[in-house]
């Protein structure tokens, strides 16, 4: 198991607002594997966002079907604040596709 | 030349700091905690009973931001030797280190807007003077915290304009007049500069306290209260600790 694996796991994580990747949406800001335990570093569109536990749950989930993942640990960051940029193109174009102006 | 680079190096681990200081930052930490928790509550009570629609939508997502920014900061609080282990956690308190004025619910919809301009306004000006803190888990929260507040401020600035001139406009004056004081106290007595002089914030009390007044001039002016150059704050009946000014009751 590499980072690109774990990259593409969590792009099967989706955001329970939108149905789209987390990381299409910009959230995960890092991903490591050291001694089989991912460290993700994730932030959130907005501090009160109802979705975070959920979220939080569902990457754990997510990763621990890895081969090589016994252990995840997921740091909370704010820094940077999430805007838009941080959206990839496909996330971009899902959000306007359905009439969000992004 | 060593001992100002020794002042201004990034610190993430608060037991780096004297006593002194590393109490006053979780003093500082848990009324901003604190405070935001109530100004959530208190939004929320007016989720289903604001003057329009769009306000009470408006006050359903600031009363989340508000939640979810008393939860990043409280859990900074677990690096902190000298705090309960209850509170980062949130177990049940019987002590908060909230602004007293949010111990009872808004009566009025005016107090909300007053609430948010001056309470809210106050823990801005405080947070921006954390943009550049060298105690970096604070001022890492600081920048997306105050990212939202904007739109808090163009909401209560939008609102407070039309109140003040409406014939709702002697009841805003009546909440900004209660609640001013407290959220001018908030700051700090003059001499209580500890965090600015360990650069987690770059304004001494008096300095954050003039800063916010300028903010809120302009408004004070249109809410036909007096100007705050001319008040006397009521510094007996405020605790350092927790920053409440007690009103008596």
């Amino acid at each position: 198991m590499s980072a690109d694996g774990l990259w593409r796991a969590l792009g099967e994580v989706n955001d329970p607002e939108f149905p789209m990747s987390i990381v299409d949406l910009g959230l995960v800001y890092g991903v490591a594997l050291e001694n089989d335990c991912a460290q993700i570093k994730l932030t959130f569109t907005a501090m009160g966002c109802p979705a975070m536990e959920m979220i939080l749950d569902d990457v754990r989930a997510r990763l621990l079907q890895e081969p090589g993942v016994r252990d995840v640990q997921i740091e909370i960051v704010w820094d940077p604040p999430w805007n838009k940029s941080h959206l990839t193109e496909h996330g971009r174009e899902l959000l306007q596709s359905w009439g969000i102006a992004v | 030349m060593t001992d100002d680079r020794q002042q201004t190096t990034d610190i993430l681990d608060p037991k780096q700091f004297s006593d002194p200081t590393r109490r006053a930052l979780a003093d500082f930490i848990l009324a901003l905690a604190d405070t935001k928790r109530m100004l959530g509550i208190r939004y929320a009570e007016w989720c289903d009973s604001a003057p329009a629609l769009e306000a009470a939508v408006a006050a359903s997502a600031m009363a989340q931001d508000e939640l979810g920014h008393s939860r990043a900061l409280l859990p900074l609080l677990k690096d902190f030797p000298d705090v309960d282990p209850g509170i980062p956690d949130e177990a049940p308190r019987e002590k908060f280190s909230s602004v007293v004025y949010l111990d009872q619910s808004f009566a009025t919809w005016q107090t909300f807007v007053a609430a948010n301009i001056l309470i809210g306004g106050a823990l801005t000006i405080a947070l921006e003077a954390a943009r550049n803190s060298r105690y970096v888990p604070l001022r890492t929260r600081a920048g997306k915290i105050l990212e939202e507040e904007r739109f808090h401020w163009l909401h209560g600035e939008g609102w407070w304009k039309r109140l003040a001139a409406s014939k709702d406009a002697p009841e805003l004056a009546t909440r900004v007049e209660a609640i001013l004081p407290h959220a001018l106290c908030w700051f700090g007595r003059a001499d209580d500069d500890a965090l600015a002089r360990d650069h987690i914030l770059d304004a001494n009390p008096n300095e954050l306290r003039a800063r916010f007044s300028q903010r809120i001039a302009p408004l004070i002016a249109q809410a036909n209260v007096a100007p705050i150059a001319d008040r006397n704050l009521p510094w007996a009946r405020f605790d350092a600790t927790t920053r409440r000014v007690d009103n008596g009751q």
